[in-house]
Parts: structure tokens; sequence; C-alpha cells
């Protein structure tokens, strides 16, 4: 699908636009799978809902009493009471910044006593105010303190891999999601899938489950009413199959024929028949797996 | 304005208001849950919750809102929540229980479900929401979050993708493995 040539936006006239989506095997193309996607659109929009599950939903609503809106004096004091911590934010953040990266200091006496001039309060010398005390005695942040708080270790770590234990620049925090597959789960953040389990361990797509009855044989098997004279071919092409020894192999391909010449018959298009040869026969179930390398499990048909 | 009108009574206590809501609403919402999870008791679970949650909620809606996108958004959060309790990406493989009278259309329905199935999420949703729900432009971008170009780009895309994938010479593509499944498939940031 890579002609361009006509598009919404192009200066052809309408008389060649028609004639060059005759002539072009692109545009034909597109034009069958246009026709498609529209009529599975509107197939898909009108699908039948389930019998019982409006009335479920409403049965269940009753119970519950709608929130109303609140009055506008509790929708403003939240918002006033939020902005009021924000501008505080802002201003400590401002007097931080100012003081040249240290907390603001509550002024002290001497501070008090400098800008009155030394003479109503002088500071004593050698006697420390209380306030200032307690600032210079008051002990460095660790660093630590602001790390991400480690939930659990990888299984690296835990097993005794000095190269996921020690780290090699220095960086205490480097171990941290050292390994994409071996994850640390860390404050905050989902922990990644256990790898430990293996892919074949955890799949259910590799495990075989029973085989459900196909909906899509059941899709098209009314199609149009199969003339009468090709009802009894297909009597006596399913009968001949029937004793033989490979019952079910043999059953399946005279099914599969007798199914595409109903196709044929209802004059399906060769995406159908493609529907009819290939996705019926072969039913499958959507399958989850754990996939190494990916964060989270994927499907693998 | 209809819509205001409608959640005003509701807010009132008129229960009638509640169920025509509902009704109203169900189809499409359920419709939008099946396509997505591919699966009728998922979808029918997470539409009665949508429903709940935005029963509860009702009073929060803003007057300008359209009732439908705000429906489909709750929608859309619960389903990423489902997503991501389940781990799992959406399939779309379980046959839509079509119409009752068996037509070729319920071919195409499985083509294009199919074909779909191969889409990247973002696509899928996109494409269902614009041409299945039948939502605007700027209603899709609202539901997901997303500026109204990249949901432009996102359907330009998926359409020329669908017309590669239903394409006579490329259906074998139907039954490839769908491992172009991007990690951010819904799951990771709820609304994006």
């Amino acid at each position: 699908m890579k002609c361009n040539r006509v598009t919404q936006f192009s200066k052809t006239p309408k008389w060649a636009a028609a004639w060059h989506r005759q002539r072009c095997a692109e545009c034909r193309a597109a034009a069958r799978a246009d026709k498609i996607i529209e009529s599975g659109v509107a197939m898909l929009a009108n699908e039948p809902l389930p019998a019982e599950g409006l009335a479920s939903t409403l049965a269940a609503l009753p119970e519950l009493s709608p929130v109303g809106r609140p009055a506008p004096a509790a929708r403003w004091i939240p918002r006033l009471a939020a902005a009021g911590g924000a501008c505080a934010a802002v201003a400590v953040m401002a007097g931080y910044v100012l003081n040249g990266g240290t907390p603001p200091v509550r002024p002290s006496k001497q501070m008090h006593a400098a800008q009155d001039g030394g003479q109503d309060n002088p500071a004593k010398p050698g006697v420390a105010d209380p306030s200032e005390k307690n600032l210079s005695v008051r002990p460095p942040v660790p660093a630590k303190k602001f790390a991400p708080a480690v939930i659990a270790r990888s299984p690296a770590e835990t097993q005794g891999d000095e190269r996921a234990r020690v780290p090699r620049s220095g960086n205490t925090h480097r171990h941290v999601n050292k390994r994409p597959s071996e994850p640390t789960a860390v404050a905050g953040l989902p922990k990644a899938l256990d790898t430990a389990l293996g892919y074949e361990e955890k799949s259910p797509a590799l495990k075989p489950g029973p085989t459900e009855p196909n909906s899509l044989v059941r899709g098209h098997a009314d199609l149009r009413p199969t003339p009468e004279a090709v009802a009894d071919k297909h009597v006596t092409v399913l009968a001949s199959y029937g004793v033989d020894g490979d019952r079910q192999v043999k059953m399946a391909a005279a099914r599969r024929y007798v199914i595409r010449e109903q196709a044929a018959e209802a004059q399906a298009t060769p995406q159908h028949l493609y529907v009819i040869d290939r996705l019926s026969v072969t039913p499958r179930e959507p399958q989850v797996a754990s996939v190494p390398g990916r964060a989270k499990e994927s499907q693998v048909w | 304005l209809r819509d205001e009108g409608l959640v005003g009574r509701i807010l009132r206590g008129d229960k009638a208001a509640g169920e025509r809501l509902v009704s109203e609403h169900y189809p499409r919402v359920y419709r939008w849950l099946r396509h997505l999870t591919g699966n009728v008791d998922i979808a029918q679970e997470l539409t009665q919750q949508t429903f709940v949650k935005a029963w509860q909620s009702l009073g929060g809606l803003r007057a300008e809102a359209s009732l439908s996108v705000w429906l489909h958004r709750i929608a859309y959060h619960q389903y990423t929540h489902w997503l991501r309790d389940r781990k799992v990406d959406s399939p779309l493989l379980e046959t839509s229980a079509v119409c009752a009278d068996r037509t070729i259309q319920t071919l195409d329905a499985i083509l294009l479900e199919r074909a779909l199935a191969q889409l990247s999420c973002d696509h899928r949703e996109t494409f269902l929401l614009y041409h299945v729900q039948g939502l605007s432009v700027p209603d899709v971008a609202g539901v997901l979050g997303v500026p109204d170009g990249t949901v432009k780009s996102r359907l330009f895309v998926a359409r020329q993708r669908l017309r590669d994938l239903l394409s006579e010479d490329r259906l074998e593509a139907l039954e490839e493995t769908t491992e172009n499944v991007p990690s951010s498939c819904g799951a990771e940031g709820g609304y994006r």
C-alpha cells in the first residue's frame, strides 16, 4: 500500500483519481481492504450486548448514592490551603538560596545587637547563643538519607555475586538496578518479574491445553444454504474419510473442504477463504508468558 | 447541556435519570472494553466497575466535560488497572459473538479483529475509539490524554497497517506472533 498518487490532499481531478484507482493494482487492493475494514467496523460497532450485563450494572448502582458537588466554601478551602502551603515552600526555598545554600538562621541576639549598634544589649564574648550553639553542633546529614530505600536485593547480590555487591566506582548507589534482567526492587518502583523461574516454566503457552470448540467454524457455517447436489457430495466426502485410519486428521481435512466449498458458494473473497482455511482450523488461545529482557509479561501466542 | 441536566437530576436523587444514563452509555462503554480486553466476561465486569466509579464521582464532573468522553476515560482507566493487575497485553482474539445471522460480514469482523491484534496498543485503542466508538479526534485525544495531532497520526498509521495486513498477499501476517506489542501498552501509566 505504498501508492500515494491520489490522496485527499492531491489536486487531481475526480475523474483522473477514479481512473487511477481502477488502473493501479495497489489502489485496488487498498479498496478491497477498506471494504473489509468498513464491514468489520460495522459489525464490531453493532456487537450484541450480554443479556444480563445492563441489569446487573443497574442493580449495583442503587446501593450507592452519587456524591454531590461539594459546597463552594468546601471546594475553596483545600485549594487555598494548598496555595498557602506552596507559597510557604517557595518562601523557604528562596530564603535558602539567598542565604548561600545554608538554612535560614533565626536572628540571634548578636545580630540584634549589631543592628542596634551594640548598646542596648551587648553580646557577651565567649557565651554563645543557645540557638547558634544548636546549629553549630548539628550533625551533618548523611548522604544515605537521600538514597533510594532498597526493599529487596537482586538474586545476584543475595547469592554472593561480588560484582553486584561491590560498587566499582565507589558510588554506593550503583548496585541499584545493576542488572536489567535481575533487578533490585526499589521503594516506589514496581518490582520486575521473578526471573528465578524460567521462561519455559512460567509460560502457559508452552503447556498443552484443552482444545475448545472453534467458534470460527461456526461463524461461517450458515453463510448460505448449500444446494442439495453439493450437500450430497459433502456427505459422501465426509463418509469416505470417516471410515479410514487416521480419522481425526482426515475428518478435519474433509470438513475444511466442505467449508471451503460452502464459502466459495457464498462468493467469499480470498481473505474469507483464508480465515476459513487457516484461522478456523487452528484455534489458539491468547497466552501470556514472561519473556527474558522485558519488564512485564508479554503475549506469546 | 443535555448531559449536564441529566447529571443534575441524578445528583438531586432522580433514579430514573440514573437508569437512563446507564442505559444510554452502557453499550458503547461495554463494546469499547470488550474490544480492548477481547473477553466478554472481563468487559462486563469492567463496565460495571466503570459505572460504579462514575456514579461515585459524578459530582466531580465538570460542567463543560462531555459525559461520554468522561465515561470512556474512566473505562480506559479501569482497563489499564486491569492490565497492570493481570500483566496481560490486550489479546483481542476471542471471536466476537457478532450478529445472529451469520454472513460474510462475520468473516470481515474476524479478519479485522485479527488484524487489529497485530497493531500496537496505541494504534489499536485510537482506531477503535475513532472508528468503532465514533468519537471525534478531540474526544479521542481527551480519552487517551494525547494531543490531537498524535491521534491523527495514529489513525493514519493504523489504517495503512490494516490495509497492508488485509491485502491478499499479506494474510500470512495475521498468524504471526504479536511480538511487536510495545512495553508501553496501557499498563504503564494509566492516563497518558
